[in-house]
């Protein structure tokens, strides 16, 4: 019975390839999971043969392959070190606490997570890319075979600092809070790339090298030395290695003490705070309505600082049109444009928007909302309330962004008649992201990745539904169009708009409200019934 | 509605529920006297979650009605919902609110006085041994302190009837019994308990009335002395189930080494 007890190597690598093959495994909801598995396959497969043929690509032209590979290498090390903070959980040999139980040593126990990272789908993409270091830079058989040493560094690299990073935050991550963490910290991960994306298209546009100004400060980093390693020559260049390598040495040895310190330290714990926790602070509870509505509201802005996700969905209304409308332009040594304080427009429907899918957010925790409606129009007042409260976190908002923007652009005097038409589009677009919530509600999942936001299908169909409400939302505010170029000639109209504004936009709002109530009064359980999906 | 109903704390006449092609409540009568503490028994599965949750407003019913406390649930709502308490199993709570928070939250939601909720809270937190946790996210509470905060949900606005799905699931030993101390004053007040497990010991030990469910089907109810006839209430769940044979004789290799 006995057999020759196998190297923990191999042992390592079988263990990596039955969980890869338990995550594909039929059973219930293993649909979804093999076609994540197999749209994240495809989309690296895309990602690294499209990398390696670009760079493949950039042969005969040496400074721009330096460039594409530094900024290849750099995007590739901080994917890893940034992946387990968003997957944490869902991959079982990044957290070291899951083999803590088994009789291994320190050195042991990294060689079964540092060996197990190397198989997968994350390497391969990452090791074919980095193969486009050989066919897009090297010149000559050595520089070939440093270019090989510098893309076989280059993963080990990425793949020891991941599992570093994972033992350095593991006692973090498995607490509530640090979840948490990885969610917004995902969320602004996905926000960033579309905050920086129009920069750089415009630093292209204007003749400018968007390439060499991202990879120019990256040159001294690990990655970079490694994509530079082909072009030097044969003594620096060995150099450069040798100081990755002796930069791989210090990661392993951090993670080392980090590993020991991990298995004996207890998990952080999400300790109380306060002892009286009211609903709302008392100057808050001060303009919030009466009874069951401010009861909702409060329990929405509390929601607003304590759900990640939502947190981060409320500061991306704000900051991507400001982003786009004057901080690219600002960051290019243009003058944003004059009418530019009318992005309030644009940032009014985004945060109007984020009540779009409110019981979808809530989940199956809607049961309690069901279960106390008691009077009549309670309905009435459960959307009123979460309503309010994007009102009343949106307009502070949208006064502050229309002050500073204004200013910036030197035309103060358009203030009132932004502000005016955008709480107005605010007003009607929150009475309509009522309707799309209970037209097109959606179940959130809880756990695992922070970019998946439920079944594609109910998603898209909530996403038209919010175009829609957008454009009714537009339309419908057209007949203030006619104040509004007035007032560019005539200021005092500006204020007349801020008081017929809001006004217009409550009435347009509250029919949509009303429409959203018939729906949510006839539909409620149905509701609950598609939310309940995140059963405990 | 007949003169008996209204005397109930719960009627049930004909319920019936199916997902797909599959009955989850095929047929359900059911009657619970007022003050009585109701065992809703049967294996996982038997259709007790989907049967509370018609009975609670929670889910529609494909067919069949139910009044609670004299009221029909599902065409006078609001009356029937202001007489009943609930603890659903499965369903989340609003867990990024506080302890102390989803009281006086829940509180306002059935419109009650502050000042009354916020007397009533502390003393749930207090009874319920959440006083030091009332400050803490429900997100971080146990699996125990859950079901106590939900408990005191379901009793915050004193209802007649109150619904608990498998209130004693994954419950320490000490929350469990804290939970039974509190029922058992509330049923000795005169409130009457609905509650479904699959644990018999558990409800032979409180209960006064008890039904079993079986495949989406009431198969027996009455009180529990004339059920069980001097047997266990385990004995006559398995005799019901339709469960034979004694497996003690086999697996005779297992000697314990």
């Amino acid at each position: 019975m006995t057999r020759e007890a196998e190297s923990l190597p191999t042992v390592a690598v079988r263990l990596r390839l039955a969980l890869l093959r338990g995550a594909l495994r039929p059973g219930p909801g293993s649909d979804g999971r093999t076609i994540g598995f197999l749209l994240g396959a495809i989309a690296g497969a895309v990602l690294s043969v499209g990398a390696l043929l670009v760079l493949t690509g950039l042969r005969g032209d040496p400074a721009h392959a330096e460039d594409a590979a530094t900024v290849l290498f750099t995007a590739l090390f901080l994917g890893w070190v940034i992946l387990p903070v968003l997957t944490f959980g869902s991959d079982d040999l990044l957290d070291p606490s899951r083999l803590v139980l088994l009789p291994l040593t320190g050195r042991e126990l990294m060689t079964v997570l540092g060996i197990g990272g190397l198989v997968g789908v994350a390497p391969l993409v990452t090791g074919i890319a980095t193969l486009g270091l050989v066919t897009g830079t090297a010149h000559g058989p050595t520089s070939a075979l440093v270019a090989l040493t510098s893309a076989a560094l280059e993963v080990v690299m990425c793949v020891v600092a991941s599992r570093a990073s994972a033992t350095a935050l593991s006692r973090v991550l498995r607490s509530r809070r640090g979840r948490d963490l990885g969610v917004a910290l995902a969320a602004l991960v996905a926000v960033s790339v579309q905050l920086v994306n129009p920069v750089l298209l415009k630093t292209e546009e204007r003749g400018g090298n968007a390439l060499h100004s991202v990879a120019s400060p990256l040159r001294w980093t690990p990655p970079g030395l490694l994509a530079r390693a082909p072009g030097l020559p044969l003594a620096p260049a060995l150099l450069s290695m040798a100081a990755v390598a002796a930069f791989i040495v210090a990661l392993l040895w951090w993670w080392e003490r980090n590993l020991r310190a991990s298995s004996v330290r207890p998990d952080r714990s999400t300790g109380s705070r306060r002892r009286r926790a009211v609903l709302a602070p008392r100057l808050v509870a001060r303009v919030l309505p009466p009874g069951r509505t401010g009861a909702v509201t409060a329990k929405d802005l509390r929601y607003l600082g304590r759900d990640p996700r939502r947190a981060v969905a409320f500061a991306t209304s704000v900051l991507l049109p400001t982003v786009v409308v004057f901080v690219s332009p600002m960051s290019l040594g243009e003058r944003p444009p004059a009418a530019g304080v009318f992005l309030v427009c644009g940032v009014a429907m985004l945060i109007g928007l984020s009540g779009m899918n409110r019981f979808g957010a809530d989940g199956s925790a809607t049961w309690l909302v069901l279960a106390t409606q008691t009077h009549d129009s309670d309905q009435k007042r459960d959307l009123l309330g979460g309503d309010v409260a994007t009102v009343l976190a949106g307009i502070p908002l949208l006064v502050l962004v229309g002050a500073v923007t204004s200013a910036i652009a030197g035309s103060v005097r358009d203030l009132p008649a932004a502000l005016g038409v955008s709480v107005c589009l605010l007003l009607i677009v929150v009475g309509g992201s009522g309707l799309v919530a209970v037209l097109a509600p959606f179940p959130v999942p809880r756990t695992g990745n922070a970019f998946s936001t439920g079944a594609a299908g109910q998603g898209c169909l909530t996403s038209i539904y919010s175009l829609l409400c957008m454009a009714g939302a537009a339309v419908a505010t057209l007949p203030l169009g006619l104040l509004v170029v007035p007032s560019f000639f005539v200021p005092a109209l500006g204020y007349v708009l801020l008081l017929v504004g809001p006004a217009y936009g409550w009435v347009v709002g509250g029919l949509a409200r009303r429409a959203a109530v018939k729906r949510w009064e006839s539909r409620a359980p149905e509701i609950l019934q598609l939310l309940a999906t995140d059963r405990t | 509605m007949t003169e008996d109903t209204r005397d109930l704390a719960v009627a049930i006449r004909g319920l019936y529920k199916h997902f797909g092609q599959v009955p989850a409540v095929n047929g359900v009568d059911l009657d619970v006297r007022r003050g009585s503490f109701f065992g809703l028994v049967g294996p996982n599965g038997a259709g007790k979650t989907t049967t509370l949750a018609m009975v609670t407003g929670l889910l529609r019913p494909d067919a069949g009605v139910a009044w609670v406390a004299g009221f029909y649930v599902w065409s006078d709502p609001v009356e029937a919902k202001r007489r009943m308490g609930i603890l659903p199993e499965g369903l989340r709570l609003f867990d990024r609110l506080s302890g102390r928070e989803l009281l006086l939250f829940s509180g306002a939601l059935r419109g009650m006085d502050p000042d009354e909720v916020a007397t009533r809270a502390d003393e749930l937190l207090d009874v319920f041994e959440l006083r030091e946790a009332s400050g803490q996210l429900v997100a971080d509470y146990s699996t125990g302190m859950r079901k106590k905060i939900g408990l005191a949900v379901a009793l915050l606005h004193n209802p007649p009837v109150l619904f608990l799905d498998e209130p004693f699931e994954a419950v320490d030993p000490i929350s469990a019994r804290t939970i039974r101390e509190v029922l058992a004053a509330f049923t000795a007040r005169g409130g009457t308990v609905v509650f479904s497990s699959h644990v018999m010991e558990l409800v032979e030990r409180l209960c006064d009335e008890v039904a079993v469910m079986i495949a989406g089907r009431i198969v027996a109810a009455g009180p529990l002395g004339e059920l069980t006839a001097g047997r266990s209430l385990d004995e006559v769940f398995i005799g019901l189930a339709g469960r034979t044979g004694d497996r003690r004789s086999a697996l005779t290799w297992l000697d314990g080494g």
